[in-house]
C-alpha cells in the first residue's frame, strides 16, 4: 500500500525539536549514579505533528519531557527546542507545559492561577483576562473558577493544567499524561483538544502509557521499555497489519454471510471471521451519557435481546 | 537621672542601614561563588571549576539586567496571597492577645508607663513581624520546591533572579503591612491607656508674692491619678504646666473664677514618649572659692558619681558644650537640667532652691546674666537660652550680645551652674546637663521606631532566603 499523502508533508516541516545522544542518569547527593532513567535516544520532531511517547511506568517518559523542557540536565547528549539549548530561559515563551501532576500553586483559584501564569509572560492585563476566560470555558471549569485549587478533584485540576499549559498560545505543547485522572467525558475533551490544537497548527508532545490514547491521537510516536527507545515511526503504519482484510457492512441477511464466505474460501483465506462487532466501553459509556443528558431519568441504552417490557 | 534611650536621627541611620543591607547581599553573593567554585573544584578541578563559576557570575548578571517588573510583581503577588491564604493574619489576633495581655499586667503607675507599654509592643510588634517572616521566608521556597509547584513556574519565562525578587518583595510587603497595623494599633493601644487628666483645686495651690503683695504666680500640686501627682506652676494670668513625671507633663489652665475660687483644668498628657535626643557635655568643677577642681564637696551619703556644688560661694558646675552650630539651634539653646538638692536644713521643702545659670565663652571668657531658676528634687527643668543676651561688663554696662557671634566660639560653649543659697548644694553629674536637638513628636519617634523595626525585619528576611 502507499503511503499517506501527509506523510511527506509532515516530513518536510522545520525540524523544532531534536534530541542528539540525550541520556540521563539520575544520581544520589553524593553523584553516585544512582537509576539510568534514559538511555542515549536521538529524536527529531517536527511542526505541527502530535508526537507521543508510549512506554511503561517508570521507562523514563517524564525524564525525556524534563530533559526537552530544560528542568534537568542531561547526562549525556543535548536538547535542541527551536534552535536554542534546553535550558535556555527565552524559548519557554513559546512553549507549555503540563506536568505529570499538576503542580500548581493550590491556596489560588483557577481564573487567580491564569492570571498569574499569564503574568509571568508579561501578558497586559486585558490580554490576560480574556484569555484566562476562554481557557477557563474551554477546559469546563466555568462553574468552578472561584474554588481554590486545593478543593478540586484530579480531573479538574488535569483541567486547569492544561488551561494554564495553553495560557501563552504556545507553539509547541508538552503534555505528561494528559489524559490521567479524566473521566471518559474528560478523555474524549482532552483528546479533542489535542486534536483542535494540531488543526491551529501547534506541535505537541505527549506521553502516556494509555495505549488507547496514543492511538487515537499521535502522528508518530516513540516506545520507551526502560530507558530505551524500542519502536519509532507512525501510528497508521506500525499499527497496520498488512495480512489481514476487513470487509463491514449493514443489512446483510444471514445466506448473504455464507455466501461471502464460501468465496473467500474459493480464493483461499482463511481463519474467516463472521459477526456482529462489538462496540468499546468506551463508546457504550459515551452513548449512555449522552442519552442521559438528552433524556434524563430513563435507562439508556436498552439492550437489544431484552424485552422492552420488564 | 537623665538615661533616656536615644533614638538616633532618621538620616543618620537610613544611609548605613541601606550601604550595610547592600553589603550583606554582596557578601552573601560572593560566599555563594566561593562556596560553589570549591564544589565545582572537588568535581572537576579548580580551573575548570573558576572558569564555570565566572560564567556562572556572568549569567547571573545578565539575569539582573533582563528582570521583568511585571513578572517579579506577579512572584510578589503569589507570595502575598500564600501568605494571607496561610492565615498570616492570625497573627494579628495573637497580637491583639498580646496588647490586651499588656492591658492587664503592666504597672500603669510605673516611672513612665508610655514608655513601658510602648517598649512592650515594639517588642513585640518587632518579635511576631520578624517572626511571621521568618517562617514565610523559611518554609516557603522549599515547600514550594517539595511541591514541584516551582516546575510549573520554572518551565515559564522566568529568570531565578525574579523568583527569588519577587517572593523577597512579597514577603517584605507582607511584613510591613503587618507592621504598619501592629504599629497603628499599638500606638492607640499606648495612647489610650496612658491618657489621663488630673484635678486642681485653687485651695491647693500657693500664691507667690512679691514683698508689696503682688502675686506673681501660683504653686501647688494636682490631685493624685495613676499613683502620681504633678507640680504646677501658673503664672498671674492662670496659664501653666505640671512639671514631667513619669515620662509626660499636662497644661494646665484657669476657666473661671479667680484666687481662692478659681477653677483649673488640667490637659491631655502632653511631651509623652518626646525623644530627647541629648548634646552632652563636659563637665568640670569650680571649688568655694572658685578654683578649678576636680570634684566637686563629697557628700557622703548619696551618689558618689553626682557631685556637690555649694550653694552661696564661687563653686560651680560648668559643661562644655562642643559643636553647637547656628543651624541645628536656630532658636537658641534649649537647656535641659536635672539638679539634685542637697539641704544642711530643711527650710521650705516645697519651695526648692534658687541658682542660676549662665553661659560663657571658652575662649574670651565673655558670659551672660544668669538666668534664675529654682531646682526641685526629681524633676527636669526646661531652660531656653535665647539667641541674643544680656552681658554685664566689668565697668557695669549691660550691653546686649548675640549667642553665636559672641558667646559661642568655635562651635564651644560653657555653660554654669552655681547654687545660690548658702549652706544648700546643688548635686548634678555630667548627663544632668544637655542641650535638646530637636525632639521629635511622639508620632514621628513612634514611626522611626517601626521604621528600626521595618529594617531588621528586612534583615532577617534577606539573611533566611
Ligand atoms: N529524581 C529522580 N531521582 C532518581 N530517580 C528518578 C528520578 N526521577 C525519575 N527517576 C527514575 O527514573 C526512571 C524513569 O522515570 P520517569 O521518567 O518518571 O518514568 P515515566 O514517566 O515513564 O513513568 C524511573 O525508574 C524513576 O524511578
Ligand atoms: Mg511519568
Amino acid at each position: 500500500m502507499e503511503k499517506p499523502a501527509s506523510t511527506s508533508t509532515e516530513a518536510a516541516g522545520e525540524v523544532i525539536v531534536e534530541a542528539r545522544n540525550l541520556s540521563k542518569t539520575y544520581r544520589d547527593f553524593w553523584g553516585r549514579s544512582k537509576k539510568v532513567a534514559l538511555k542515549p535516544l536521538d529524536l527529531e520532531i517536527r511542526r505541527g505533528e502530535i508526537f507521543g511517547l508510549l512506554g511503561p511506568n517508570g521507562s523514563g517518559k517524564t525524564t525525556t519531557m524534563k530533559l526537552l523542557l530544560g528542568l534537568i540536565f542531561p547526562t549525556s547528549g543535548e536538547a535542541v527546542v527551536f534552535g536554542k539549548d534546553a535550558t535556555d530561559v527565552s524559548k519557554n515563551d513559546r512553549i507549555g507545559y503540563l506536568p505529570e501532576e499538576s503542580y500548581l500553586y493550590k491556596f489560588l483559584d483557577a481564573e487567580e492561577t491564569l492570571d498569574f501564569y499569564g503574568r509571568l509572560f508579561d501578558m497586559p492585563p486585558e490580554e490576560r483576562k480574556r484569555r484566562a476566560d476562554a481557557l477557563i470555558e474551554m477546559v469546563g471549569l466555568g462553574r468552578d473558577k472561584k474554588r481554590q485549587l486545593r478543593e478540586y478533584s484530579k480531573g479538574m485540576t488535569r483541567r486547569i493544567g492544561v488551561a494554564q499549559a495553553l495560557i501563552n498560545d504556545p507553539e509547541l505543547v508538552l503534555l505528561d499524561e494528559p489524559t490521567s485522572g479524566l473521566d471518559p467525558i474528560g478523555t474524549r475533551e482532552m483528546k479533542d483538544l489535542i486534536i483542535d490544537l494540531k488543526k491551529r497548527g501547534k506541535t505537541v508532545i505527549m506521553c502516556s502509557h494509555l495505549l488507547a490514547d496514543v492511538e487515537d491521537v499521535c502522528d508518530r510516536i516513540a516506545v520507551l521499555h526502560q530507558g530505551e527507545l524500542k519502536e519509532l515511526g507512525r501510528v497508521d503504519e506500525l499499527l497496520r497489519v498488512t495480512d489481514i482484510t476487513q470487509i463491514r457492512s449493514t443489512g446483510l441477511p444471514e445466506a448473504a454471510q455464507a455466501e461471502i464466505r464460501a468465496v473467500i474460501e474459493r480464493h483461499g483465506g482463511s481463519d474467516i471471521e463472521i459477526g456482529s462487532p462489538t462496540t468499546t466501553l468506551e463508546d457504550l459509556f459515551l452513548e449512555v451519557v449522552r442519552d442521559t443528558e438528552a433524556r434524563p431519568g430513563r435507562r439508556a441504552v436498552q439492550r437489544q435481546d431484552e424485552p422492552a417490557a420488564s | 537621672m537623665v538615661l533616656e534611650e536615644e533614638i538616633p536621627a532618621f538620616t543618620s541611620w537610613l544611609g548605613p542601614a541601606v550601604v550595610s543591607y547592600l553589603l550583606i547581599a554582596a557578601l552573601v553573593a560572593v560566599f555563594a561563588a566561593v562556596l560553589a567554585w570549591l564544589a565545582l573544584s572537588a568535581a572537576s578541578g579548580p580551573l575548570a571549576a573558576g572558569d564555570r563559576v565566572y560564567r556562572g557570575v556572568l549569567a547571573g548578571l545578565a539575569d539582573l539586567a533582563g528582570m521583568s517588573g511585571r513578572r517579579v510583581w506577579a512572584l510578589a503577588r503569589l507570595a502575598i496571597q500564600e501568605s494571607l491564604r496561610r492565615n498570616v493574619l492570625v497573627v494579628l489576633g495573637l497580637f491583639a492577645l498580646i496588647v490586651l495581655f499588656a492591658g492587664w499586667f503592666l504597672d500603669p503607675q510605673s516611672v513612665n508607663p508610655g514608655k513601658l507599654y510602648l517598649g512592650f509592643i515594639l517588642a513585640a510588634t518587632n518579635l511576631l513581624v520578624c517572626l511571621v517572616v521568618l517562617v514565610l521566608s523559611v518554609f516557603s521556597l522549599p515547600a514550594d520546591v517539595k511541591a514541584k509547584a516551582i516546575q510549573t513556574v520554572t518551565t515559564k519565562p522566568v529568570r531565578t533572579s525574579e523568583i527569588v525578587l519577587g517572593r523577597i518583595l512579597g514577603f517584605a510587603i507582607v511584613g510591613t503591612v503587618l507592621l504598619v497595623i501592629m504599629g497603628f494599633v499599638g500606638w492607640a493601644f499606648v495612647v489610650r491607656s496612658v491618657s489621663h487628666t488630673h484635678e486642681l483645686e485653687a485651695v491647693d495651690l500657693l500664691a507667690e508674692r512679691l514683698e508689696d503683695g503682688r502675686v506673681v504666680g501660683y504653686e501647688g500640686r494636682t490631685s493624685l491619678e495613676r499613683g502620681h501627682r504633678h507640680r504646677v506652676e501658673i503664672d498671674p494670668d492662670g496659664i501653666g504646666s505640671t512639671d514631667t513625671t513619669q515620662g509626660h507633663r499636662h497644661g494646665v489652665r484657669r476657666i473661671a473664677g479667680d484666687g481662692e475660687t478659681a477653677e483649673y483644668a488640667l490637659g491631655q498628657v502632653e511631651g509623652l514618649l518626646e525623644a530627647r535626643r541629648p548634646l552632652r557635655g563636659k563637665l568640670r568643677f569650680l571649688d568655694r572659692e572658685g578654683r578649678p577642681s576636680d570634684k566637686g564637696i563629697s557628700v557622703g551619703a548619696e551618689w558618689s558619681y553626682r557631685q556637690y556644688i555649694e550653694g552661696g560661694s564661687l563653686a560651680a558646675a560648668i559643661w562644655t558644650f562642643e559643636g553647637i552650630l547656628p543651624d541645628a539651634f536656630p532658636e537658641g539653646l534649649p537647656l535641659e537640667m536635672l539638679v539634685r538638692v542637697f539641704r544642711t536644713y530643711k527650710g521650705d521643702i516645697e519651695k526648692g532652691i534658687a541658682g542660676s545659670v549662665r553661659v560663657r565663652n571658652p575662649t574670651s571668657g565673655l558670659q551672660s546674666d544668669p538666668f534664675y531658676f529654682t531646682a526641685k528634687e526629681f524633676t527636669i527643668d526646661s531652660l531656653l537660652i535665647p539667641r541674643t543676651l544680656a552681658a554685664t561688663s566689668a565697668d557695669g554696662g549691660t550691653r546686649q550680645v548675640d549667642l553665636f557671634t559672641d558667646i559661642v566660639s568655635g562651635g564651644r560653649v560653657e555653660v554654669v551652674l552655681q547654687c545660690l543659697e548658702p549652706a544648700q548644694y546643688y548635686g548634678v553629674a555630667q548627663a544632668d546637663f544637655y542641650l535638646r536637638s530637636g525632639s521629635g513628636t511622639f508620632v514621628l519617634n513612634y514611626a522611626k521606631s517601626c521604621l528600626g523595626i521595618w529594617f531588621s525585619v528586612q534583615g532577617v528576611h534577606s539573611a533566611a532566603l
